[in-house]
C-alpha cells in the first residue's frame, strides 16, 4: 500500500529554467519597453487635438482630416513611384560595384571603393544645392553651357522634375546600399562560384544564379531598408519637388509639424501609411526566408578570391569612373565651390567668392562645444549602437525565446515615424517616466539613445542578414567545447560580423552627426550638436555656412577613418 | 504794525510753503524712488551673479544668438546666458513637455507676438513682465514710442514688444521691373505679371500669413477674398523658402515676390540685389514686432537673472545690440535707427495696420478655410 502511494506520489516540479536566458529576457523586455513606450505615447497622443498648453480633448478628428485630404492620393502615389525608380535603379547599381569590388579583378578597386564610400558621407542637402547650381533650367551651369554650345532655344534639363529628384538620389542610395552590401559579398565563398564556373557559366551567369540568389538575405534587406528610406526621404523632395508641384507624404507630414501650432495628430495618423507598408514588408521578408538556408560562412575554410574579367576589367572600370565621375566628383566639386561663393552657384553678385563662410563657421562661439557633443554623440551611438543591433540580431536569429518576433517586429518600427516624431516620442516618455529617468534629459546620452533608436531598423536589419550568413556549427563547436553562449558570440559571432558592424557603425556615426530632427526636442543649449548649429545657419538664410559644416563633417568623418584604419580596421584585417 | 507784519510773514510763509510742497514732495518721493530702484537693482544684480546664469529661449538663427550672448556678456561676465533656438511650434511643445514633468528651465522667452498668445498664456507660463522691470530708463515711458510700453496683449500686458517694423509686401528685378509699375497693391494684378510672381506661402505663420491678413483687415473679406484668388492666378510659384524666392528675383527668375520674407536684409547685406517697395500706395502696409516680443516665465528658476537680463535687453545697450544685429526698429526713442534698412523704418503719412495685437494675431476660420481652399497643397 505504501509502496504504491510512493509510486503514485509526485511531487510538484518546477518548470525547468534556463538561467542564462534570464539575462536576456531582461534585455528584451528593456528593449520591448524602450521600443513600444514612446511609440504607444505617440499614438495615444495622436488623438488629443488641443493645442500646446491647452487641455487634453480627445478626438478622431486629426486622424480623419490627415487623410481626407482630397490631396493625399496624389502624393501617396508621388512617394511610391519616386520609392519604387530608385531603389530598382540603385539595386542593379549597388549589387554590381560590390560584386564588382569584391569579387573580380577590375582595376583602381581601391579608388572605385573609396569614392563609393565618399558618395555616402556627402551632405545630401548641400549635394543638392550643387546639382541646382548645375542643372536649374534659368542658370544651371551645365544647361547654359550646352545651350551656348549646341545653340538649344530651351535648357536641355529640369532638376526641378521627377527624373531630377531621382538623379539627386542615386550617388547617395547607391553608395548606402553599396556599403551595405559589401560586407556580404566578403564574407561569402568563392567554391560555390567556382562549382558554377566548373559548370560552363560565365561572369554574369554566376552572379545572377549564384552570387544574388545566395546573398537574398542581404540584398532583401538592404532593398527592403532602401525601400523605406525612400518612402520617408524628405530633404530633397522639399527642395525640388515642391517648386514643380510635386508633394509626396514626407512633405505633407513635414508641413503638419511644421504648422503653427503643430499637427502632429495628423503627422502621426499620416506615419500608419509606412507603418502599414512596413508590415507587410516584414510579412513577406518572413515568407521568403522561412525554411530556407543561406549560410555562407561554415566551420570548414571559405575562399575569398577575385575572377577576372578578362577583356572586360578596363571597360567595367571606365563605367565605374564614369558613374563615380558624374554622380559624385561632379557634385562635390560644385559643393567645395558653393562652399566658397557668396551666394550659392550665384555669379551674378558684386563679390562672387569669399572665405568668409569657412571662417565664421570656425570662428562661431559654439562650435568647439557642438563638435565635442557631436563626437561623443556620434562615437557613443556608433559603438553602444552597433554592439546593441548585434545583440538584438543574434536574439533573433539564433535563440528560440519567446518575444523574440515581436523584438524582430519592433526592431523595424522606428523607420515607420520620421525622426521629430520620435524625437517628441522620447521627449514625452522620458519626462513622463519618474525622477531617475528625467536625469536623462538634456544630456548627450539621450540624443546617443534617439539615434540609437531612429537607426536601429538599418542596423538590425543588415547585421541580422550577415548573421543568417553564418552557420550554426561555428558555434555548436564552440558549446562543445565547453564555451558558454556569451562566450561564443563575442568570440565567435562578433568577429565575424565584423565588417558589417564596422559598416553600420559609420552609417550610425554619419547619421548621428547629421541629423536634426532626431535630436530637436532632446537637446540643450549645453547638448546643441554641430547639425542643430546648421539648423541655427540655415534659419538666418545661410546655407552656404551649413555647407561648410557638412563639408567639415565629411572631412572629419574621413579623419576618424583613417584613424581607424591606422588602428586597424583595414578591410584586410576585418576580413581575417 | 509789528503784529501786521508778523501775520503777513506767517501768511506769506504758509502761501509759501503751501505752494512749494509738490515741488518738495516730488524731490523727495524722487529721491527715495532712486533709492529704490538703486536698492531693487543692486539686489537683483547681487542674486542673480548667485544663480550665476540665466536661461533665455527664442527663435532659431545665429543672427539673435549672437547678438544677445555676446553682448550681455560683455555687460554682465559675471551671469552666463544660456540660449537656445527653435521655433514656436517646437518651443510650445518642448516647454509643455518640460512643465508636465514639473521642470523649470526656462526664465525669458523672445519670440513673435503669436508664440505667446497662441502658446505661452494658454499654457499659463507667462508672469506680468512689468514687475520685473526695475531700471528708469526701461519702465518711463517717455523712453519708448507713443510714450508707452507696447504689449501685444493689451489687458494682460504679459508679452512686451519691443521693436515694430514695417513689413515690405513686395520686392522686384530692377532690370526686368520699374517701381511705378508695382507700387500699388492692384497694379500686382495687372496680366503683364501673369506667371510672373513668387508668392510667399500664406498658410503657414510668417511673413506669408501677415501680409495675407493684412489684405483681409483693409479690403474687407469679400475683396480680400477676390485679390487672394487673382493673385494666385497671377503666381508662377507658390513657395515656402524665403531665402530661395528672394534670390528668383535677384536672378530674374521671377520679377516679382510677393510678401518676401524678412532674410531678404541679410541677403541684402551680402550683396542681393533688388528694388523695394516697402507699402503700396493705396493700401500701405503693416506693423510687424518680427521676433521683437519679450516674455517672462513663471516658475522661472533664475528670477533675478531673468530681472537683469530683461532690464539689459530692454534698455538702450540691449535694444541697441538687438536692433544693430537683427537689423530691427527698437521702440525705444534712444535707439538710432542708422543701421537698419530705410524699407523697415516706418514713415510718416502711411497707412499701417498694426497686426500684432492678440485680437488680429491670427486668421479667422472663414479666413484659413479659404485661403487652404486655393493655396492649400
Amino acid at each position: 500500500m505504501e509502496l504504491t502511494r510512493r509510486s503514485t506520489f509526485r511531487p510538484f516540479q518546477f518548470p525547468k529554467i534556463e538561467w542564462s536566458w534570464i539575462p536576456v529576457s531582461l534585455f528584451v523586455g528593456l528593449l520591448v519597453l524602450l521600443l513600444a513606450y514612446p511609440l504607444a505615447l505617440l499614438l495615444i497622443k495622436s488623438f488629443v487635438i488641443s493645442r500646446p498648453g491647452q487641455a487634453n480633448v480627445w478626438s478622431i478628428r486629426g486622424w480623419v482630416e490627415a487623410f481626407a485630404d482630397p490631396n493625399l492620393a496624389l502624393a501617396i502615389g508621388n512617394t511610391f513611384y519616386l520609392a519604387f525608380v530608385r531603389v530598382v535603379v540603385t539595386t542593379i547599381l549597388a549589387i554590381f560595384f560590390a560584386w564588382l569590388v569584391t569579387r573580380t579583378d577590375v582595376p583602381l578597386k581601391g579608388f572605385i571603393e573609396l569614392t563609393l564610400w565618399l558618395g555616402f558621407f556627402l551632405p545630401l542637402l548641400p549635394m543638392t544645392m550643387g546639382w541646382i547650381m548645375l542643372l536649374d533650367p534659368y542658370n544651371g551651369l551645365i544647361n547654359k553651357g550646352l545651350m551656348t554650345l549646341f545653340g538649344l532655344a530651351k535648357p536641355p534639363f529640369d532638376i526641378y522634375s521627377y527624373s531630377g529628384i531621382i538623379w539627386c538620389h542615386i550617388a547617395f542610395s547607391t553608395s548606402v546600399r553599396f556599403l551595405l552590401l559589401t560586407p556580404a559579398f566578403i564574407a561569402m565563398d568563392a567554391a560555390l562560384e567556382d562549382a558554377a564556373r566548373a559548370s560552363g557559366s560565365n561572369n554574369m551567369g554566376v552572379l545572377m544564379r549564384i552570387t544574388v540568389p545566395i546573398l537574398a538575405p542581404a540584398v532583401l534587406a538592404s532593398t527592403a531598408l532602401g525601400f523605406i528610406r525612400s518612402l520617408e526621404s524628405l530633404e530633397i523632395e522639399m527642395v525640388l519637388g515642391i517648386p514643380a508641384g510635386i508633394y509626396v507624404v514626407p512633405t505633407k507630414i513635414w508641413d503638419y509639424i511644421h504648422w503653427e501650432p503643430p499637427l502632429y495628430e495628423r503627422a502621426t495618423a499620416l506615419c500608419s501609411i509606412f507603418l502599414g507598408f512596413i508590415v507587410l514588408l516584414i510579412w513577406l521578408h518572413r515568407i521568403f526566408l522561412r525554411g530556407k538556408e543561406f549560410t555562407t560562412v561554415s566551420g570548414r575554410s571559405y575562399l575569398v578570391r577575385t575572377f577576372s574579367l578578362g577583356r572586360w576589367r578596363w571597360f567595367a572600370c571606365g563605367i565605374s569612373l564614369l558613374f563615380i565621375g558624374l554622380m559624385i566628383v561632379l557634385p562635390l566639386m560644385a559643393l567645395m565651390a558653393g562652399t566658397f561663393m557668396e551666394f550659392f552657384g550665384n555669379f551674378g553678385t558684386e563679390k562672387v567668392w569669399t572665405v568668409h563662410h569657412w571662417t565664421a563657421v570656425f570662428a562661431d562661439p559654439v562650435f568647439l562645444r557642438a563638435l565635442r557633443n557631436t563626437l561623443v554623440l556620434g562615437l557613443g551611438a556608433g559603438v553602444v549602437g552597433t554592439l546593441l543591433y548585434s545583440l538584438i540580431s543574434y536574439i533573433i536569429v539564433r535563440t528560440g525565446m519567446a518575444g523574440r518576433s515581436v523584438v524582430d517586429i519592433l526592431s523595424w518600427l522606428p523607420w515607420a515615424l520620421p525622426g521629430v516624431l520620435i524625437s517628441l516620442a522620447l521627449l514625452w516618455a522620458v519626462l513622463g517616466s519618474g525622477e531617475y529617468v528625467k536625469l536623462l534629459y538634456g544630456t548627450v546620452a539621450l540624443l546617443v539613445l534617439a539615434i540609437i533608436i531612429k537607426e536601429m531598423p538599418l542596423g538590425t536589419q543588415i547585421i541580422k542578414a550577415s548573421t543568417l550568413q553564418i552557420s550554426n556549427e561555428l558555434e555548436e563547436a564552440s558549446s562543445t567545447a565547453g564555451a558558454s553562449r556569451l562566450i561564443g558570440f563575442l568570440r565567435i559571432m562578433l568577429p565575424l560580423l565584423r565588417p558589417s558592424m564596422v559598416a553600420v557603425g559609420i552609417i550610425v556615426f554619419i547619421s548621428a552627426a547629421r541629423d536634426i530632427p532626431t535630436v530637436i526636442f532632446l537637446a540643450t543649449n549645453q547638448s546643441r550638436t554641430l547639425s542643430l548649429l546648421m539648423l541655427d545657419y540655415i534659419a538666418d538664410a545661410n546655407q552656404e555656412k551649413a555647407a561648410v559644416l557638412g563639408v567639415f563633417l565629411v572631412l572629419l568623418i574621413f579623419a576618424l577613418l583613417f584613424i581607424g584604419w591606422l588602428l586597424g580596421l583595414r578591410r584586410s584585417v576585418v576580413r581575417s | 504794525m509789528r503784529s501786521r507784519l508778523t501775520f503777513a510773514r506767517i501768511g506769506f510763509l504758509l502761501l509759501g510753503s503751501f505752494l512749494l510742497t509738490p515741488f518738495a514732495a516730488k524731490t523727495l518721493f524722487a529721491q527715495a524712488s532712486d533709492q529704490g530702484w538703486q536698492q531693487k537693482w543692486d539686489a537683483a544684480l547681487k542674486q542673480a551673479k548667485t544663480e550665476g546664469k540665466v536661461v533665455v529661449m527664442g527663435p532659431p538663427g545665429d543672427r539673435i544668438r549672437d547678438a544677445i550672448t555676446q553682448n550681455f556678456a560683455k555687460a554682465f561676465p559675471d551671469i552666463g546666458l544660456e540660449f537656445s533656438g527653435a521655433r514656436g511650434g517646437e518651443l510650445a511643445t518642448k516647454i509643455k513637455a518640460e512643465r508636465d514633468a514639473s521642470i523649470y528651465s526656462v526664465d525669458v522667452l523672445i519670440s513673435g507676438t503669436s508664440t505667446a498668445d497662441a502658446y505661452f498664456k494658454p499654457m499659463k507660463a507667462l508672469d506680468p513682465i512689468e514687475p520685473a522691470l526695475i531700471l528708469p530708463e526701461v519702465i518711463n515711458p517717455k523712453s519708448w514710442r507713443d510714450n508707452r510700453l507696447e504689449f501685444s496683449d493689451r489687458d494682460t500686458r504679459m508679452d512686451l514688444v519691443f521693436s515694430t517694423q514695417n513689413n515690405v509686401p513686395l520686392i522686384f528685378n530692377p532690370a526686368q521691373v520699374k517701381a511705378e509699375e508695382v507700387d500699388e497693391l492692384y497694379k500686382v494684378l495687372d496680366p503683364k505679371w501673369k506667371g510672373k510672381i513668387a508668392v510667399q506661402d500664406p498658410i503657414p505663420s510668417g511673413t506669408g500669413n501677415g501680409v495675407f491678413r493684412w489684405l483681409w483687415h483693409v479690403l474687407g473679406p469679400e475683396k480680400a477674398k477676390d485679390f487672394y484668388q487673382k493673385l494666385r492666378a497671377q503666381a508662377g510659384a507658390i513657395d515656402r523658402d524665403q531665402r530661395r524666392q528672394i534670390e528668383w528675383v535677384a536672378q530674374g527668375k521671377y520679377p516679382l515676390n510677393f510678401a518676401p520674407g524678412t532674410v531678404m536684409y541679410q541677403l541684402e547685406k551680402r550683396g542681393l540685389k533688388f528694388g523695394v517697395i516697402p507699402h503700396f500706395k493705396d493700401y500701405g502696409a503693416y506693423l510687424t514686432p518680427g521676433f521683437g516680443s519679450a516674455m517672462l516665465m513663471n516658475q522661472a528658476p533664475h528670477p533675478n537673472g531673468a530681472k537683469v537680463f530683461l532690464n539689459w535687453l530692454l534698455g538702450k545697450e540691449g535694444q541697441t545690440a538687438f536692433s544693430r544685429g537683427m537689423g530691427y526698429v527698437s521702440r525705444r526713442t534712444d535707439v538710432s535707427s542708422d543701421h537698419v534698412p530705410a524699407y523697415w523704418i516706418p514713415k510718416p503719412g502711411v497707412k499701417y495696420w498694426a497686426g500684432y495685437y492678440e485680437e488680429d494675431a491670427k486668421m479667422s476660420p472663414e479666413q484659413v478655410k479659404f485661403l487652404k481652399s486655393i493655396y492649400g497643397r
